[in-house]
């Protein structure tokens, strides 16, 4: 009796463990082939069998993709875009979170749905428009355009996930300096703005991200070489008959060490803030 | 009386105050949302091509969409594709959060690893598997072939139902841990005891599924579906980059059609009307995702909840 019971529990803890290492490997194997990929040498990634661990371990897809295209241009493209976006996104995303989650005034449930509205309008209906406005005000190809046109996803976003942030400050803290003599932008500044830093940081990495890999925007303004962002790099790859997959997976890998860093160190705190905010895709 | 005024003067100031604080995300978004949405509405109702000045033309846009074939094709590959994708990362999510909600050793690892694909800028993911589909040298074909499952290639991106096939799972398989993660937040809030009196009471896991575990993550699993419908109506490029519409055509979604409208056939006028022609269900699918989202004022978490 005693001895069938636990043959059953064995039996389910097995299956357990099996289903939990086929979900690992369904989610995780696309990444170990790219990772692979950018180590092989070109005539074994495109050996008519393909090989599962690489027989000749190689950095000259690497060397190439710095060496012989833009993609370092890209990256710091990418970055310089992707920061500047995130730093401008909390400067006027943080006192518009502050009026809406702290403040008494009439419009106060319409600018915070009318936040959440203009969040969920998607690209594919503005690039166009927004396309034909940078052409007209000659900002095409320039890294600005790309810095104008992003906060359009990235504000309504932040000040989303910003306001529930800033109403958990609690309000007697503020209510103390106010009495103190403090004005209110001022309690804003010294009381409210470093007691919420951790939502901020996590707002700022969040816009980052956002970004970082953004292609259909910079797909349409961007044409220059040097102007373009490390995915229309990846992108410009993709053309003739054989891809040159070493690369592009190694311009992969490299571009997804920024984001796997964040998440690595700021996972707590972003798991906290994924579910806080419908993220986008 | 005093203190009445006093109050009022208070209320006032406040109001202006949260007035100035709004004001640059107002005039950023007037400027760079509001301002060209109003100008792609109105020209979606010209002639506009990229380099010259737009003469009204009424309705011949709209005239032209709904009678070419091109277009009413790539609505309905749009409408099988989201259906699809959506209610299989449902399903799947579902399940992804209930194993990532059982207990064993490294749970917390396991979590972490499982929401890796998601984090992947899309560009990556997509490209990735587009590696992974090649005919020449690509991962799925050696796989099938050292199992002995095909003897000769498949040319998986070649062909309009396993192109189809193709692009649903790159969707699914980066949108999953968005799910499962969302779902199990809401799943570790379920009590255990509430499982445990069932089980004594007889119910087994089936009925225990469908009558605690499944209405509890309803209104979570459905929010998570409805933003998902918004995102996955407007996916470009996971399908430009994947197939690029094709093979002829047959993926072609409405997003696509409307890029090669726009940025290959410089049609601008046109590809707005189709921006237009999406616009009263996305409105509608963002209404209702507002509307559930705020229902909550005190909302703790924020967003989905």
């Amino acid at each position: 009796m005693n001895r069938r019971i636990s043959k059953r529990k064995l039996i389910s803890s097995l299956l357990k463990y099996l289903i939990i290492t086929g979900t690992l490997l369904i989610a995780l194997f696309p990444i170990y082939w790219m990772m692979i990929t950018s180590f092989k040498p070109i005539n074994e990634v495109y050996s008519r069998v393909p090989t599962f661990f690489p027989q000749n371990f190689t950095t000259e897809n690497y060397s190439a993709l710095f060496n012989e295209t833009t993609y370092l241009q890209g990256l710091m493209n990418s970055l310089v875009i992707a920061l500047t976006v995130s730093l401008f996104t909390i400067c006027i995303a943080v006192p518009a979170a502050y009026a809406i989650a702290r403040l008494r005034f009439r419009a106060k449930t319409i600018a915070s749905r009318s936040v959440l509205f203009t969040y969920l309008i998607p690209a594919a209906v503005l690039y166009i428009p927004l396309f034909v406005l940078m052409t007209r005000v000659g900002l095409t190809n320039t890294r600005l355009s790309l810095m104008l046109i992003y906060p359009t996803f990235t504000v309504p976003y932040a000040t989303w996930i910003l306001i529930p942030n800033l109403r958990s400050i609690p309000f007697e803290l503020e209510e103390a300096a106010l009495v103190d003599g403090t004005s209110r932008v001022g309690a804003l500044i010294r009381i409210v703005v470093p007691l919420s830093m951790p939502g901020i940081v996590t707002t700022f990495i969040f816009s980052f991200t956002q970004c970082w890999g953004e292609f259909l925007y910079a797909l349409v303004n961007i044409s220059e070489k040097t102007m373009r962002t490390f995915p229309l790099v990846i992108n410009a790859l993709i053309w003739g008959d054989l891809y040159p997959w070493g690369q592009i997976m190694a311009g992969g890998i490299i571009a997804c060490v920024p984001i796997l860093l964040i998440y690595m160190f700021a996972s707590n705190l972003l798991v906290g803030g994924l579910t806080a905010g419908g993220v986008k895709q | 009386m005093r203190a009445a005024k006093k109050r009022r003067t208070m209320l006032q100031s406040e109001s202006r105050l949260a007035f100035f604080l709004l004001l640059p995300v107002m005039v950023y978004l007037v400027a760079l949302l509001v301002y060209p949405l109003g100008w792609g509405a109105y020209h979606s109702f010209t002639d506009k091509v990229i380099g010259a000045p737009a003469t009204l033309n009424g309705l011949a846009n709209y005239k032209f969409l709904l009678k070419n074939q091109a277009f009413m094709t790539s609505v309905k590959t749009t409408v099988l594709y989201t259906v699809v994708v959506i209610v299989l990362k449902t399903v799947l999510g579902v399940a992804l959060a209930m194993i990532l909600n059982m207990s064993f050793r490294g749970r917390s690892l396991v979590r972490a690893l499982v929401l890796i694909p998601w984090t992947l800028p899309n560009l990556v993911a997509v490209l990735n598997w587009k590696w992974i589909f090649a005919n020449q040298g690509g991962a799925l074909n050696g796989l099938l072939r050292a199992f002995g499952l095909i003897d000769k290639n498949v040319l998986w991106l070649s062909t309009a139902a396993s192109a189809f096939v193709c692009i649903v799972v790159v969707n699914v398989w980066r949108g999953v841990p968005f799910f499962g993660i969302t779902i199990l937040s809401k799943l570790q809030t379920i009590p255990s005891d509430l499982y445990e009196s069932a089980s004594i009471d007889g119910a087994n896991a089936v009925q225990r599924f469908f009558h605690i575990t499944l209405p509890s993550i309803k209104d979570i699993a459905l929010l998570s579906a409805l933003v998902s419908t918004i995102w996955t109506i407007n996916d470009f490029e996971s399908i430009w980059l994947l197939t690029g519409g094709g093979p002829n055509g047959k993926t072609a979604v409405v997003t696509v059609f409307s890029y090669t409208t726009a940025m290959q056939s410089l049609q601008i006028g046109r590809a707005l009307a189709v921006s237009v022609l999406v616009m009263p269900v996305l409105i509608l699918l963002i209404s209702v995702v507002t509307k559930l989202s705020s229902k909550d004022e005190t909302r703790s978490g924020g967003g989905t909840e």
